[in-house]
């Protein structure tokens, strides 16, 4: 593990964020400063982790719209994300990658057993494949997208060949939306994953209290955590994930001790977690397109690429941000700093320029201005809609001041708060001038995800593309990044397409969310999952 | 059969009648929330997800939603009667499992704010009906506690009381002090609404002649509030309390939510926000029979409590 | 003081000349100054200035919503208390059916239908509100009936529409204007918790509810944010409140 993906920190001890060292012991507050701050590990308690949102069942294969995080103490995957691009051994203990990133080659610990006492092979790797690549289980996740199949080479050999090239397979895979679930609950009793999870990992899941919380003890016979963790059984006797939607009463439930971790501190509570002297903290800023305004292309007036370029200089993303995140959320260009195949030099970044916007309104036609300031063109006001969830309080807040922005350049934003379930209606519909939405992936294959033409809503499927761009130059170096198996060949491919994006104005990147967690001064060992990034419990231990 | 009886069944049967049409009702009126199930039941939220023509296509096949409404109507009507509540779209369980589960909490919490909010409206009102200052006080804490947002009162009691002063935990931990908080919210208001009806009506008795006479015979204060006024001033104050029943399964919604208790009325707020129609379906099915059996039971008390009704309800029970 | 609120709705720009909507970023949840004096929000708009502009659309809800609620609940009550068993028993079904939701979630359903707003959720607040007064206002009209002094007025041989206007109205109308002030209060309360919910008026009109609600979380860092109005709303319940029951007792009085 290394520490590169940690850009800002909390308190004075950046000092020792230094690459390549073990990372997330020390941090801010009283704590030593050497990295085995609380001592030698010891076992025992219970580890209380208060999460923003629970998950609507427990099947890691589903879905990924945010429950099957709080999985990962019960599901292992195959291989451990580093977060540079590399990968460790985990359940696999060496892979292969085919020239044309199609086919990979899994070799497979022998010494694994599930949760149930089946034991780990490729058998188990198939049914796992299968499961999500058939329609009926409803899997939409980034590994069904893909159109996998599997085959099972020998005992503990397995090729998974995909349909489409993906370069980035290994990080989707290593995320605990694709941990490995016991094959025998996958075929015999699916329903069950409801309500309950088989895995192998360092937790066995115990019981669920819907609206409250979910149990796992530890797995006593474990002895396979990925590379660079530490040998054994994990040290907790078990674990305890509250749910606590409200900001508020999490944040309260830190200060108060009733959590022993506190994740997703909202970001108006940073400051104050960062001066706080009981607490330790870390927040991790987290890869891929980060929140956006995906400027509807089809209708207008976002069907002109001039006053799409308008907004995207036109806005102060800079003062929107900072005052809509009380400064603790950085701004992006089309990728975060964090994603591997983000561009460092970047060439063709995103300038605030309010002049050059209204130029370029006056140039796409819209000169004339009604009584209440804002431009109109052949009698039509300049005007757009955006949706937006009503229980999101941070999306609101953003809006609002990009409200403002554009009131300043004489365009009406009108804020249409719905239900978060109609998000995916109106994607099908195109429905919306404007969707604001925040998503995160450690890969630049978000970009494909988002941006590519062949991922448009066309009537009888929903693509992710809320733009509904279509460019073939885009399409072109996207399939190019997907087919090259080459990370350095990739990331140049990645790299020209963040070039091109300004250029198209498809959206409007605004900010990076930064993860913020943070915990009681006894609390020891947390540490980052990178594929898709959330604490890691594992080596956590109380003193 | 006793009148009575046949007076009780009636009363009964209409309610299921009533029952009845509040499925129907919520049923149609959820189907024509804007917005397709299918991306309900394949939990896509918040986020764009891509969702392939054969994922869509299974979904739609499963659950029958391309089935004319009607047909979905009588589906669901059909296994309603044979107790069938369905299967949750997000969750994938059976509803019947979610609302077992879900129903303790929140009637703990019902019970314990309606004994809160009674007893202080009770003592309140006696103590302090026909007194001037007592009454003045009264009136003037029950103004304030009853004009409050009820989330407004739950953040800031949970402010002082359990992030200043640490006398009470935040997250509920299963046992009676993790209700006190959002039962003393949600009593209240409640609470409140229920001493200015009460006292109202009993300040009305208390000039009424029967109490004169009851005074003239030489009963005190007190007792003649307790033994005569009270009595009189029933049935309004049942009838609130029956009302109260309902804004207290409503204000669960709130209080749950924001005290991230578990409980059907987050379970409610959560389903209707991501579109779950089995689940939202079935909730309102139980409190609403729940809600429906506190008013049965009131209504048929009025009679037991005020005799002028006695009368009209036997003949009335007769044609 | 009521009068100051309804100067407030109908004329914001005597008592607050500012814009609501104007915001400046770099003063975001600014603390209370002589700029201003109820301190800015976490938009960086001054939040005296919004309170004041919220008077309308809070009161435009709250009385709103009351008037459609007493009007249809009284018209629906007085029908079901004293007309023929078949119209009374149709009446106080369809009533029942209604008052068998819980008034909040009601409104909620019905906002999920037509969508969140400041109109829908006067509508949706009022529509949940008829069936508690149509209750009220048939248990009074009953139990009214039933007493012996409308017996002597029949017998007296005063005609039916007489007796409803001179007596049963009256009678079971006073019991319903107690519960309607109080009703105007809860109305506004219900706006608020319909903003908690998310469905109230859509950012960035300023009401008082979606403001409380918007500023919940920032307790610890602004208070003033969600103070302010919170107070402005409970001291409008409140004196409508005493309004009402001003006019109530002065009417006791008369009669």
């Amino acid at each position: 593990m290394t520490s590169v993906q940690f850009v800002r920190r909390l308190s004075a001890a950046v000092a020792a964020v230094l690459a390549g060292t073990l990372v997330l012991t020390a941090c801010s507050g009283g704590a030593a400063p050497d990295a085995e701050s609380g001592g030698e590990p010891v076992s025992g308690g219970e580890l209380t982790v208060a999460v923003r949102s629970e998950p609507p069942q427990l099947n890691p294969l589903v879905d990924q719209t945010g429950g099957a995080h709080v999985l990962s103490p019960v599901v292992d995957s195959l291989v451990w994300d580093n977060g540079d691009g590399t990968y460790a051994p985990w359940l696999a203990t060496e892979w292969e990658v085919s020239d044309d990133a199609t086919e990979y080659t899994f070799t497979l610990r022998e010494d694994v057993t599930f949760h149930d006492g089946t034991p780990f092979d490729a058998e188990a790797v198939k049914t796992n494949i299968d499961y999500v690549a058939d329609p009926a289980n409803k899997s939409t996740g980034s590994v069904a997208k893909l159109g996998p199949s599997a085959e099972v080479v020998d005992d503990y050999t397995v090729t998974i060949t995909l349909d489409s090239p993906e370069s980035t397979f290994l990080t989707l895979i290593a995320a605990p939306y694709f941990g490995i679930v016991s094959p025998v609950q996958l075929t015999e009793d699916p329903d069950s994953l409801a309500s309950s999870v088989i895995g192998t990992g360092p937790f066995v899941f115990d019981s669920w209290v819907k609206g409250q919380s979910l149990t796992y003890t530890r797995n006593d016979d474990y002895n396979w955590g990925p590379e660079g963790t530490h040998a054994g059984a994990a040290y907790l006797d078990s674990m305890k994930y509250l749910f606590l939607p409200e900001d508020q009463t999490r944040y309260n439930a830190l200060v108060t001790g009733e959590a022993d971790v506190v994740d997703y501190i909202a970001p108006e509570y940073a400051e104050q977690v960062a001066a706080d002297q009981d607490h330790d903290s870390e927040e991790f800023l987290l890869p891929g397109v980060g929140y956006t305004l995906y400027l509807n292309t089809r209708q207008a007036p976002f069907d002109d690429v001039t006053v799409r370029q308008a907004l995207l200089h036109g806005l102060d993303r800079e003062g929107i941000v900072e005052a809509a995140t009380f400064g603790a959320y950085p701004v992006q260009e089309y990728l975060a700093t964090t994603t591997p195949d983000y561009k460092e030099d970047l060439e063709n970044t995103i300038t605030f320029d309010v002049d050059e916007a209204g130029r370029l309104l006056d140039e796409a036609g819209w000169t004339e201005t009604d009584a209440e300031g804002f431009r109109v063109k052949d009698g039509e006001r300049l005007a757009t809609t955006i949706p937006y969830a009503d229980d999101d309080q941070l999306a609101q807040r953003t809006l609002e001041q990009v409200q403002i922005d554009a009131k300043a350049l004489g365009f009406d934003v009108e804020l249409q708060p719905v239900p978060a379930s109609d998000f995916s209606q109106r994607l099908y519909n195109g429905d919306y001038g404007i969707m604001a939405s925040f998503q995160s992936e450690a890969t630049g294959m978000q970009l494909w995800r988002l941006y590519g033409g062949d991922n448009v809503s066309d009537g009888s499927s929903i693509g992710s593309n809320a733009s509904f761009l279509a460019d073939p130059e885009l399409d072109g170096i996207l399939a190019k990044a997907r087919s090259s198996a080459d990370p350095t060949q990739r990331a140049e491919y990645y790299g020209q397409a963040q070039e091109l994006l300004p250029e198209l104005a498809p959206s409007v990147p605004l900010f990076s969310r930064a993860r913020l967690v943070s915990w009681q001064s006894n609390v020891n060992g947390l540490s980052w999952d990178n594929a898709w990034p959330q604490p890691y419990l594992f080596d956590v231990w109380k003193s | 059969m006793s009148a009575a009886v046949w007076r009780v069944l009636r009363r009964l049967g209409v309610s299921l009648v009533t029952l009845l049409g509040a499925v129907t009702l919520t049923f149609f009126a959820l189907r024509l929330v804007p917005g397709d199930p299918a991306f309900a039941i394949l939990g896509a939220g918040r986020q764009q997800v891509d969702i392939s023509p054969e994922v869509l296509a299974v979904v739609r096949e499963q659950y029958h939603l391309d089935d004319p409404l009607i047909v979905q109507f009588v589906l669901y009507l059909g296994r309603l009667l044979s107790g069938d509540l369905g299967t949750s779209y997000v969750q994938e369980q059976p509803v019947s499992a979610l609302l077992v589960a879900q129903a303790g909490p929140t009637l703990a919490l019902a019970l314990l704010a309606t004994v809160l909010a009674v007893v202080l409206s009770l003592v309140g009102a006696v103590l302090t009906a026909g007194r001037r200052l007592p009454s003045w006080i009264s009136s003037a804490l029950e103004l304030v506690l009853a004009s409050t947002p009820v989330f407004w009162l739950g953040f800031v009691l949970m402010l002082v009381f359990s992030v200043w002063l640490r006398a009470l935990p935040i997250i509920d931990g299963g046992d009676l002090r993790s209700l006190v908080f959002p039962a003393v919210t949600l009593a209240l208001p409640t609470a409140a609404l229920l001493l200015q009806v009460l006292r109202q009506s009993l300040d009305d008795a208390l000039e009424q002649p029967f109490v004169l006479t009851a005074r003239s015979r030489g009963l005190g204060g007190l007792s003649v509030t307790v033994r005569h006024a009270l009595r009189h001033a029933a049935i309004p104050y049942l009838t609130m309390l029956g009302f109260s029943f309902g804004a207290l399964l409503g204000g669960a919604a709130i209080t749950e939510t924001l005290f991230s208790r578990p409980g059907l009325g987050r379970l409610l707020v959560e389903s209707v926000a991501s579109q779950d129609i089995p689940v939202v379906i079935a909730v309102v099915l139980v409190s609403t029979a729940v809600f429906i059996l506190v008013n049965t039971v009131v209504d048929l008390l009025y009679p037991l409590i005020d005799p002028r009704m006695r009368e009209r309800a036997a003949t009335g029970a007769r044609r | 003081m009521l009068l100051l609120f309804v100067v407030s709705a109908l004329w914001p720009e005597l008592l607050a000349p500012g814009d609501p909507l104007a915001a400046d970023r770099g003063l975001v949840l600014a603390p209370p100054s002589p700029e201003h004096p109820f301190g800015t929000d976490e938009i960086g708009r001054d939040v005296y200035t919004r309170v004041v502009h919220g008077a309308r659309s809070s009161l435009a809800l709250g009385f709103g919503a009351v008037l459609i609620a007493v009007t249809v609940g009284t018209v629906f009550g007085l029908v079901a208390g004293l007309s023929r068993r078949v119209v009374s028993t149709v009446t106080l079904r369809i009533a029942d059916i209604g008052a068998a939701f819980p008034e909040l979630i009601l409104a909620i359903f019905i906002l999920a239908l037509f969508g969140g707003g400041l109109g829908t959720a006067t509508l949706a607040i009022g529509i949940a509100g008829i069936p508690s007064y149509v209750r009220v206002v048939r248990a009074e009209a009953v139990k009214v009936k039933a007493s012996a002094y409308i017996e002597a007025s029949y017998g007296l041989g005063l005609a039916p529409r007489a007796v409803l206007l001179r007596h049963i109205l009256p009678n079971a109308v006073r019991p319903v204007l107690i519960i309607a002030t109080i009703g105007l209060g809860g109305a506004t309360l219900a706006g608020a918790a319909l903003s908690f919910l998310g469905l109230g008026s859509p950012p960035p009109t300023s009401e008082w509810g979606a403001m409380l609600s918007n500023a919940r979380n920032f307790l610890t860092l602004g208070w003033w944010a969600a103070v302010f109005p919170g107070l402005a709303i409970t001291v409008f319940v409140i004196s409508s409140t005493v309004i009402g029951r001003w006019i109530n007792a002065s009417r006791e009085g008369r009669a």
